[in-house]
């Protein structure tokens, strides 16, 4: 927990077809604990939640949803929007903020 | 100017009145690639069977299947001219249905379908994007029932359901697999998304192919999917304004960006990639040519990207015809999905060659029409792929 971390978000699809991606670096000296929110513990919970989540069997009937692509850590998950709660989404809404570039 | 001889679809369906309408509707899910309407189902499962052997039976089962649902969708447009006098049939043929859509509001969370806020023949409410959503969804109905003879997005009445002010500033609208979701978008870059009456159609459009035929959501079948959505959106639009294809602005989502974005639209289905050069959103990212495909893993392969090959080929296609893209055009593209002679998976190669068949079927071979498709195809560098047993 007390090495840098980097994570990646892009945000494709949706009616609009127009993607948001950002990053978002996390400093190896910043104490984990110190930021506001603790991106740190976000992303280890995110990285966790992400791991166990079960594609459905059959394929989603859902059209236009956003897909969500994730890389923490070097790490790569792909998650339609529907499945994507919790820090997991919260962290990944707060990163395609960032360097607005959309 | 589409009425050359006789048509030809009357002389390929030469014994339609002598089929009887159970048989027909047995023969037309033989293939299990379509499932009859409720009202139909208790008449065909008290028929005998046809032979359920597997192997080159199965083909042969395809094109029976095939043409019997084509004889359907003539049927059920000649019935509509005469339904007084052919009732019987038509309750067979169309099952009892009527418009009914039930619009909810989310209240800005992330759940569907809300609360019920109108429901059919209830007075406007306050609420701009509830009355823009229960219009849009009359404007659907009517549009299919006008042009198709279709009873709603199932064929059998199915109800419309739309939810409004889903979640907080949020960009998108989409279609869950039963009913359409709204966003009210960031207010910076989106309006609210019930602006667009080509998005609501849109949204609508995915409905019908799910009831039709459900292209696979992945690749170039899914940007099919797309792109038979954004026709859908751009005909409910053009038909309600009254546009011919000369006229319209071939445009999906105009009014949906605010006036900070530099752009007019989405998308631009008769010349993808110029809807949008923003300083913020950068460049429509749309191909206008096989040549430009984009190749992503994102957005399930780019089906919001590359489905601008085939919108194009359908805006070229419909403007060389002239007069009202939803007749000659629309009714084709319809009557490919709608007949399912399309496989889930269809490539943009295969879809191009369906509509080439349909178009010898509804038009002749050698038509104006089947020629203006095939000049439509070509400038967008899609080579329809010819398959063999096909026997038009
Ligand atoms: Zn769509």
């Amino acid at each position: 927990m007390s090495e840098s971390l980097r994570i990646r978000v892009v945000r494709s699809g949706g009616v609009a077809g127009i993607s948001r991606r950002g990053i978002l670096e996390l400093p190896a000296q910043e104490p984990s604990g110190q930021q506001d929110p603790d991106w740190f513990t976000m992303a280890h919970q995110a990285l966790n939640q992400l791991r166990s989540i079960q594609e459905p069997a059959t394929a989603p009937a859902v059209r236009d949803a956003f897909t969500w692509s994730l890389n923490i850590d070097g790490e790569d998950h792909v998650v339609p929007d529907q499945l994507l709660v919790g820090p997991a989404r919260t962290l990944a809404e707060h990163v395609i903020t960032l360097r607005g570039s959309r | 100017m589409d009425k050359e001889t006789q048509p030809p679809a009357a002389s390929s369906h030469p014994r339609h009145h002598a089929v009887p309408p159970y048989l027909l509707a047995a023969m037309a899910a033989c293939d299990g690639a379509w499932e009859a309407p409720e009202s139909m189902r208790e008449i065909i499962s008290s028929q005998p069977t046809l032979d359920k052997a597997d192997g080159p039976v199965s083909v042969t089962r395809t094109r029976i299947a095939t043409r019997a649902r084509q004889t359907m969708l003539l049927d059920q447009a000649l019935l509509h001219e005469r339904s007084t006098a052919h009732q019987k049939l038509t309750w067979l043929i169309e099952p009892t249905g009527r418009l009914n859509r039930i619009i909810s509001d989310a209240q800005g969370v992330e759940i569907t379908p809300g609360t019920l806020i109108r429901s059919e023949g209830q007075k406007p409410s306050a609420d701009i994007d509830v009355n823009r959503a229960y219009d849009g969804l009359g404007h659907v109905y009517g549009f299919l029932a006008d042009l198709f003879k279709r009873n709603s997005l199932d064929g059998s009445g199915l109800v419309l359901r739309g939810t409004v002010h889903y979640g907080e500033h949020y960009d998108n609208a989409f279609w869950d697999g039963t009913q359409m979701v709204m966003g009210d978008g960031d207010g910076e870059i989106f309006n609210s998304f019930t602006s667009s009456l080509s998005v609501i159609a849109h949204e609508l459009g995915h409905g019908l192919l799910q009831y039709t035929t459900n292209l696979q959501y992945q690749g170039q079948s899914g940007a099919l999917n797309e792109s038979i959505a954004d026709v859908f959106g751009a005909l409910v639009e053009q038909f309600v304004a009254g546009d011919d294809a000369a006229h319209a602005s071939w445009l999906i989502g105009k009014g949906l960006f605010t006036k900070a974005v530099t752009g007019v639209a989405l998308r631009s289905m008769i010349e993808p990639g110029t809807a949008y050069n923003d300083s913020i959103l950068g460049k429509d990212p749309q191909p206008a040519t096989m040549a430009e495909y984009v190749k992503t893993t994102e957005d399930n392969g780019g089906v919001h990207l590359n489905s601008g090959i085939p919108n194009r080929a359908f805006a070229l296609f419909a403007k060389a015809l002239g007069g009202n893209a939803w007749e000659t055009a629309g009714s084709l593209w319809f009557n490919v999905i709608a007949t399912r002679t399309l496989p889930e998976n269809a490539d943009f190669a295969t879809f191009a060659e369906q509509t080439l068949l349909q178009a010898r079927r509804d038009h002749g071979a050698g038509s104006a029409v089947e020629s203006a498709l095939k000049q439509a195809w070509d400038t967008v560098g899609v080579v329809p792929r010819l398959k063999e047993n096909d026997d038009e």
